[in-house]
């Protein structure tokens, strides 16, 4: 084989080496030149450490030397302190920066001063969250939407069942806090189901732990990681409703004779009405008047007379029935709705009224009489006329004597 | 007055920079270090042995690195201010740039590479690791932060044909 052929061999294999995806092996005639082998063995040897590197794998030990070596040699020890300091990222320590590699470094150093930041701002907004999540007073709770399970809750919804929040966890709010109140559960699921209709939603609770209050729920969908979650904030309103019924309840009572007053009164008998309509129930009204109130107040002033409208309205809550409603109508009148009653049983009671209130020793004045007018109530259910027909009777009792029970009846009076 | 010995090292031995370099300043060539490395490496070689030249610098890298610690790297907080503290001082006195590659604090071993050193980088490529003073140096100073014995390594240097030199530390 001539020179220029071997010549032509030689560039061809290297070419080959350097180019072509598949090896070739060295051609025996190309071993015998000295120095080839060495030649073919480092292009191979690059060859499979630039591949080995450029697959990820920086693991691996490149031997050989020279100027080919050395770069690939430092390109392998960049990429692994690159490697180092990024899983240092990954575990949130941002204490170390990429030098001396240009303009690479630079990005490099951005990225992470962004990420160092974008995971601080991260961080203290959770902290925040954590803070006033911690600290709201009122009972917070967060459960998995698909089945209530408590996702976190905070210290104010623990001391609710007076336990840690690890024994809380796994359990099923909705079991927790209406354990035997599916109405509630419902009605608590469609607050946050349908937050338009009702976005406070007011409950009575008794829950598992037996300890039971008055509740307002605010509750609103939320999402965390893509999952959905409800957060529901719990107050307890029991102080504030008991306040509000007692405020219902004092606008309902006449604060001398605590009998319920007037306002209350209109109420009960258009309720009455209402019930008894198309029905075959009756119900009868009593209405009666202090005989001679006017002279007692006169002769003995006003404070004693406001301790006979007391002794009298003690005479009728002692005497009535617990289905019976009675009021102080005005003045020194009164008015006592008798459920399910006709006028004949609701002269019994105003007779036995009357003879209570007649052998009671009233300090200061001594005896007091009352009359007494009944009417019951007809097909037409008109509270206003029944009222009227026991009024009018009441004065049949005033005129024809005092101290005595009339009944209308139909027109009459007897 | 405690006999010190000539040489014992002490800060002072440095002497005052700024007074006796008031216009050429406290920079010199690298020329010049590896002159007096190399010539006096030569010169214990040839007195000593390879193996007694090769122990003499080690063992002086690491009382270079014990003193280095205590003059520049009195308060370090943690083992990252203490990398980036080392980084930053090799750097602004030129001796390199150094890169970790790997830690292992539970195995207690590292991998840390030092590239542009000032005593190998640019070296004929000979064969055989040649920053053993180096090696003395890191040792002291691992050992002087972490309290532990550190025993490193030179794994790969310029003068193998690597253009990084690479160090083992075991502790």
């Amino acid at each position: 084989m001539n020179v220029k052929n071997i010549e032509k061999k030689m560039i061809r294999h290297i070419n080959t080496l350097l180019n072509e995806g598949s090896l070739p092996d060295l051609p025996d005639e190309l071993k015998e030149i000295e120095g080839f082998s060495d030649i073919d063995q480092d292009i191979r040897s690059l060859r499979q450490n630039i591949n080995s590197i450029g697959t990820g794998n920086l693991s691996e030990k490149i031997s050989g030397t020279g100027y080919f070596f050395g770069i690939i040699k430092n390109l392998q020890a960049t990429l692994r302190n690159f490697m180092w300091q990024t899983k240092a990222i990954s575990m949130g320590n941002f204490n170390y920066k990429v030098e001396f590699l240009g303009e690479f470094s630079e990005a490099f150093n951005v990225m992470a001063k962004k990420l160092e930041t974008t995971i601080n701002e991260v961080k203290d907004a959770q902290a925040l969250f954590e803070l006033i999540f911690k600290t709201i007073p009122d009972a917070t709770v967060i459960m998995a939407y698909d089945n209530l399970e408590l996702f976190d809750c905070n210290h104010a919804f623990t001391s609710i069942f007076k336990c840690s929040k690890s024994y809380l966890y796994g359990k099923y709010v909705n079991d927790m806090l209406f354990p035997d109140d599916k109405l509630a559960e419902e009605q608590f699921k469609k607050s946050f189901e349908c937050p338009q209709s009702s976005q406070n939603l007011s409950l009575k609770l008794s829950l598992i732990n037996g300890f039971s209050f008055y509740a307002l729920f605010s509750s609103a969908i939320i999402h965390i990681m893509d999952k959905k979650y409800v957060l529901t904030v719990i107050k307890d309103i029991t102080e504030m409703k008991r306040m509000e019924m007692e405020i219902k309840r004092l606008m309902q009572i006449d604060p001398l004779t605590q009998l319920y007053n007037r306002f209350k009164i209109d109420d009960a008998l258009i309720s009455e009405a209402q019930r008894t309509k198309g029905d075959d129930a009756v119900f009868s009204i009593i209405i009666f008047d202090i005989d001679d109130f006017k002279s007692i107040n006169d002769n003995h002033g006003h404070i004693v007379g406001d301790e006979i409208l007391k002794s009298i309205s003690q005479i009728v809550k002692d005497n009535i029935r617990s289905s019976d409603i009675a009021g102080r109508w005005g003045g020194e009148e009164f008015i006592i709705i008798l459920q399910n009653t006709n006028s004949e049983k609701g002269f019994v009671l105003a007779e036995q009224l009357r003879l209570e209130i007649e052998k009671h020793n009233f300090t200061q004045v001594g005896k007091v009489t009352a009359s007494f007018g009944i009417a019951q109530s007809d097909a037409t259910v008109d509270s206003t006329a029944i009222v009227s027909n026991a009024d009018k009777a009441m004065y049949e009792a005033k005129k024809s004597g005092k101290n005595k029970t009339i009944v209308y009846n139909g027109g009459a009076l007897s | 007055m405690e006999d010190l010995g000539r040489y014992k090292f002490r800060w002072e031995l440095i002497g005052d920079l700024s007074k006796g370099r008031p216009n050429i300043g406290a920079f010199t060539r690298v020329e010049v270090y590896r002159l007096m490395q190399f010539t006096f490496r030569d010169i214990v070689e040839s007195k000593y042995g390879t193996d007694a030249a090769d122990e003499i610098f080690y063992d002086a890298g690491k009382l270079a690195g014990k003193e280095f610690y205590l003059q520049y790297l009195g308060n370090v907080k943690d083992f990252d201010d203490f990398i980036n503290q080392v980084q930053k001082l090799l750097i602004d006195f030129g001796i390199g740039v150094l890169r970790v590659e790997n830690i292992n604090m539970e195995q207690k071993e590292i991998t840390l590479t030092v590239s542009e050193d000032l005593d190998c980088s640019g070296l004929p490529e000979n064969g055989y690791e040649i920053c053993i003073y180096d090696e003395g140096f890191i040792s002291a100073l691992l050992e002087s932060f972490t309290g532990q014995s550190f025993k490193v390594k030179e794994i790969d240097c310029w003068c193998t044909g690597d253009r990084t030199c690479r160090f083992f530390a075991r502790g």
